[in-house]
């Protein structure tokens, strides 16, 4: 039962490709119950944050049988599953101690994988349906026809107690660690990845002094972002760090770029009488017949008797 | 001619409309008659036509509406799953005594697939059979001739007597002193019999309001309530007697898609409001949460609402939509809803159709849109209508006819399965109004087909030993049909491109989800699939454009649901649940900018654009309930945040 694992997680830094001789231990949190795991970070060749990775050894039990399951999980640096890899001589099983084929790790990974699995919502107590024969003969229940399709035939438990596992508490400690790890190099490099859930950690993790700190990643951010992520992360923007020359510089020449949402976003945050010439000028431009919320707030830019 | 209405003892139907604004007939036809002299022959003959969905108890039977539109008026079907219903009861008012000959109105629903009749039922005449059985001869509709009766008494009882529990129907009975007149086959003779000669629209009621809304599945039900809220008059018309369409106990499609999303993260609490708590497809009937939604109608002081009433009547004024005339279901009844502005939120695009709009269907060529998804060669598939069904687990051994209509089934063609989903669908490439009893049909036999063949015959059926058919969908849950068009189309290659628009509204957030026959399955079946695959195209979420929501020539009418203005690429991300709720949002809230305005929905795109973006901001829904509509949001879009 996923609620008497528990686990510590003691975080280690460790070099990439080195021996754990190297690692170094930065951080240790909660201890619940009966598991204890080391998350190491890696590190790459710059010496910035590459990954997580950690050792998890539980026990699976199903009724009275308990088997055990040892792995090393890598998880990114906001915490989601990356991938795993099986210990020689390790091997999982299945029920009735059949080992797991090929197929069945590559299903596990993707269980593990998805993040929004219907085992989140899951207790262990709820995986199985009512027996269908007594316990004497030894048959245990029905998997519930609602996650079938979430877990692997024969191992239901050990792809719940591993699913919440890598998709727990342990997900926001990876993100406390990467925060504390902040500089503007591994800011700069997160941005690079163009990962959009990356970037919405990013600008949900800055604080008002970060934005100012890492405003040109930010900017970086918003031009390549996509969906709504530029409306947002400008939304997020202290409106007098928007009103900066750097950033305003930046909206002028890219003004057209956003959309019309990130357009509205961006207007609501500017000033009158703080308004850069240049971005004057291309809000002139954008000023149509057309009635839209947009122009309403263009026009009261430019029409501000502060800014006149 | 004459017609006798019976009321129920101790209903005032007007206290009751004016108690609760719901114009459900509270009058029950006990006689729908009439009496009418043979011009043919020239000498004195008496007819009486009788509409079965008016019969007074309708026992297990069911009131289906879905052919209208081919057949002319509803009929009533026995739909038991195996086991006879309950007979269907009328007493019925002869003008005179003496013979009459019976004709009765049926059909034989499987005669495309066996020889055998599923469908079989008897007349009764006052408690004795008559004539042979029914709904065994031809598969189109047709006046049977049951012979001659002996009308002893001015009033006689007629029952429905099914004999299979296989959804025999039957629409009507005509009966006649003239042993040599046969009704004509034709709609028109019917509709004459129906209109003229029963006198119902002689002269229908005409009501007023501010916004008329046709469909109260979610995207009408989310219209009239947002308009409503706003300071509407709304008159909701719905052909069913429940609301939620797709989403109701008849159907039971769980919602789908995100709600609260960007552009507009207010759009959507209603839905949260009024959707069920519960997701999950084809599952006991309170899952789906009729009365929530109806209780949230009732609330609004401004909504009359009008279930069982049938849109199929416009008219028109120019390019405008001056007056909508409606008819009960059970008794024929129509009235006539007058307003400035209109909504079709059937689904089918039946207002815009009936009115003149410019419509799409099935699928259009790459070249129309350069759609990266749309076919070479344009053609008429669509995505299909689902008749879902499950099975419940008894105490004890359950049996299940083995029927000798079905499908040829086996081992290999078997659904070993105790629940069927949204992908037994049916119709794919069918004309989704015209041939709706077939396609339904055919989801139905299928359906049959393979539970026998898993009770009676499969290898598996030690374990299906006690499971028992509990349910089996009759009103098929339709994806596409008409697609009405607005000022603009919305295409995939808007969603692709993240081509979003200055006037962008309810956000879609599903991926491109379109389904297509299962190849397999329809080798398995000469082509005629049951069984459907989807194909996922991930988008980011992306805000309909409002000329999306009215028509491009009907200048007083919104569209909110699948019947929208997109290509049927586009359609396979708008056509969820909650993000057509969300639509109706929108166009209830563009419906109190065109009352307060006096405006058209073209106009509001035009220069009150900034009202409906303030609107849209600040949201129709109650924000201050708990989040309820955690399922089914869709796993597969690009960007979560």
């Amino acid at each position: 039962m996923i609620s008497l694992i528990g686990y510590i997680f003691i975080l280690v830094l460790y070099l990439s490709g080195q021996e754990k001789s190297h690692e170094n231990p930065v951080t240790l949190f909660n201890v619940t119950e009966s598991i204890s795991a080391e998350v190491y970070a890696c590190i790459d060749t710059l010496g910035l944050l590459e990954h997580f990775r950690a050792r998890i050894y539980t026990p699976i039990c199903e009724g009275t049988t308990c088997y055990p399951v040892e792995l090393d999980v890598y998880w990114d640096l906001m915490g989601r599953f990356l991938d795993f890899d099986t210990i020689a001589g390790k091997k999982m099983t299945k029920l009735d101690h059949i080992p797991f084929t090929d197929s069945d790790y590559d299903r596990l990974k993707e269980i593990l994988g998805n993040a929004n699995s219907l085992l989140s919502s899951y207790a262990t107590d709820e995986l199985v349906a009512e027996t269908r024969r007594s316990a004497i003969d030894g048959i245990t229940g029905a998997t519930v026809n609602e996650i079938r399709e979430s877990v692997i035939e024969g191992a239901v438990y050990s792809c719940h107690t591993l699913w919440h596992l890598v998709n727990g508490a342990v997900n926001d400690s990876i993100q406390n660690v990467t925060r504390a790890f902040f500089t503007k190099d591994l800011v700069l490099k997160i941005v690079n990845l163009e990962d959009q859930e990356l970037n919405y950690f990013l600008i949900n993790s800055f604080s008002e002094e970060d934005y100012r700190l890492y405003l040109p990643e930010v900017l970086q951010a918003i031009q390549n972002g996509k969906g709504y992520f530029p409306k947002n992360a400008i939304e997020k923007l202290p409106s007098e760090i928007i009103c900066s020359m750097l950033a305003q510089e930046f909206f002028a020449e890219r003004f057209h770029q956003l959309d019309y949402f990130a357009q509205v976003a961006l207007l609501e945050k500017l000033r009158a009488g703080k308004l850069s010439k240049n971005l004057k000028n291309v809000l002139r431009e954008y000023s149509v017949e057309r009635n839209s919320y947009r122009n309403e707030l263009i026009k009261s830019l430019l029409t501000d008797i502060s800014f006149q | 001619m004459w017609l006798i209405l019976c009321k129920l003892p101790g209903f005032n139907p007007s206290t009751l409309l004016m108690k609760n604004k719901v114009f459900i007939s509270l009058y029950v036809i006990c006689l729908i008659s009439l009496s009418l002299q043979s011009k043919a022959s020239g000498i004195n003959h008496h007819s009486v036509y009788v509409e079965t969905e008016s019969f007074h108890q309708k026992g297990g039977w069911v009131i289906d509406q879905q052919s209208m539109e081919m057949i002319g008026s509803p009929y009533l079907m026995a739909h038991g799953m195996g086991v006879p219903v309950a007979d269907a009861l009328t007493t019925v008012a002869f003008p005179k005594t003496g013979k009459y000959r019976m004709f009765v109105r049926t059909r034989n629903w499987t005669a495309d697939w066996s020889q055998t009749a599923a469908g079989r039922f008897q007349v009764l005449v006052n408690g004795k059979a008559v004539g042979q059985e029914f709904g065994i001869g031809n598969r189109e509709w047709t006046w049977v001739d049951a012979g001659l009766i002996d009308v002893n008494r001015l009033q006689m009882e007629i029952s429905l007597h099914d004999l299979t529990g296989f959804n025999g129907r039957c629409d009507a009975f005509f009966f006649t002193s003239d042993e040599a007149f046969s009704p004509p086959n034709t709609l028109l003779w019917m509709e004459q019999m129906r209109t003229e000669l029963l006198g119902m629209d002689r002269k229908p009621e005409v009501k007023s309001f501010d916004f008329v809304v046709v469909g109260g599945g979610m995207a009408g039900t989310c219209a009239a309530i947002s308009a409503a809220r706003l300071g509407v008059t709304v008159a909701l018309i719905q052909n069913r007697p429940v609301l939620g369409g797709n989403n109701s106990s008849e159907v039971r499609v769980h919602l789908g898609a995100r709600i609260n999303l960007e552009p507009y993260p207010s759009l959507g609490n209603l839905i949260n409001e009024i959707g069920p708590t519960r997701g999950g497809n084809a599952r006991p009937k309170e899952y789906y949460e009729d009365d929530k939604k109806l209780k949230a109608v009732m609330n609004e002081p401004n909504i009359s609402l009008f279930l069982n009433y049938h849109a199929n009547e416009v008219i028109m004024n120019g390019n405008r939509i001056v007056r909508i005339i409606a008819q009960h279901l059970e008794t024929g009844e129509k009235m006539s809803f007058a307003a400035p502005l209109f909504a079709d939120c059937t689904g089918d695009g039946s207002i815009g159709y009936l009115a003149g709009a410019e419509y799409m269907s099935g699928r259009e060529s790459r070249e129309v849109f350069n759609e990266p998804t749309a076919p070479e060669i344009a053609d008429n598939l669509t995505m299909g209508l689902s008749v879902q069904w499950y099975s419940e687990t008894a105490e004890d051994p359950v049996t299940f006819p083995e029927i000798n209509w079905g499908l040829p089934w086996s081992e290999e063609k078997s659904f070993a399965i105790t629940r069927g989903d949204w992908d037994w669908e049916t119709g794919m490439g069918k004309d989704m109004i015209r041939e709706t009893e077939f396609i339904r049909d055919y989801g139905l036999l299928v359906v049959f087909s393979n539970w026998s063949y898993i009770k009676n015959h499969s290898l598996k059926k030690k374990a299906f030993e006690k499971e028992k058919l509990r349910w089996v969908a009759y009103i098929g849950g339709k994806r596409e049909s008409r697609r009405l068009v607005g000022d603009y189309i919305l295409t995939e290659n808007d969603l692709i491109g993240q081509n979003i628009m200055s006037d962008g509204t309810a956000p879609t957030s599903w991926t491109i989800d379109l389904h297509y026959p299962d190849p397999e399955n329809q080798e398995k079946f000469n082509g005629e699939a049951f069984r459907s695959i989807a194909k996922h195209i991930k988008i980011y979420p992306y805000p309909i454009p409002f000329r999306c929501l009215y028509s491009k020539n009907i200048e007083n009418m919104m569209m909110a649901g699948r019947d929208i203005s997109v290509t049927h690429v586009a359609l396979g991300t708008v056509r969820l649940m909650r993000t057509g709720g969300m639509m109706g949002e929108v166009v209830g809230m563009a419906a109190s900018i065109c009352h307060a305005r006096n405006v058209l929905p073209r106009d509001i795109y035009q220069d009150h654009f900034s009202d409906l973006e303030k609107l849209m901001m600040q949201g129709i829904g109650d924000a201050s309930l708990p989040f309820t509509q955690d399922y089914n949001k869709g796993g597969t879009l690009l960007e979560t945040k």
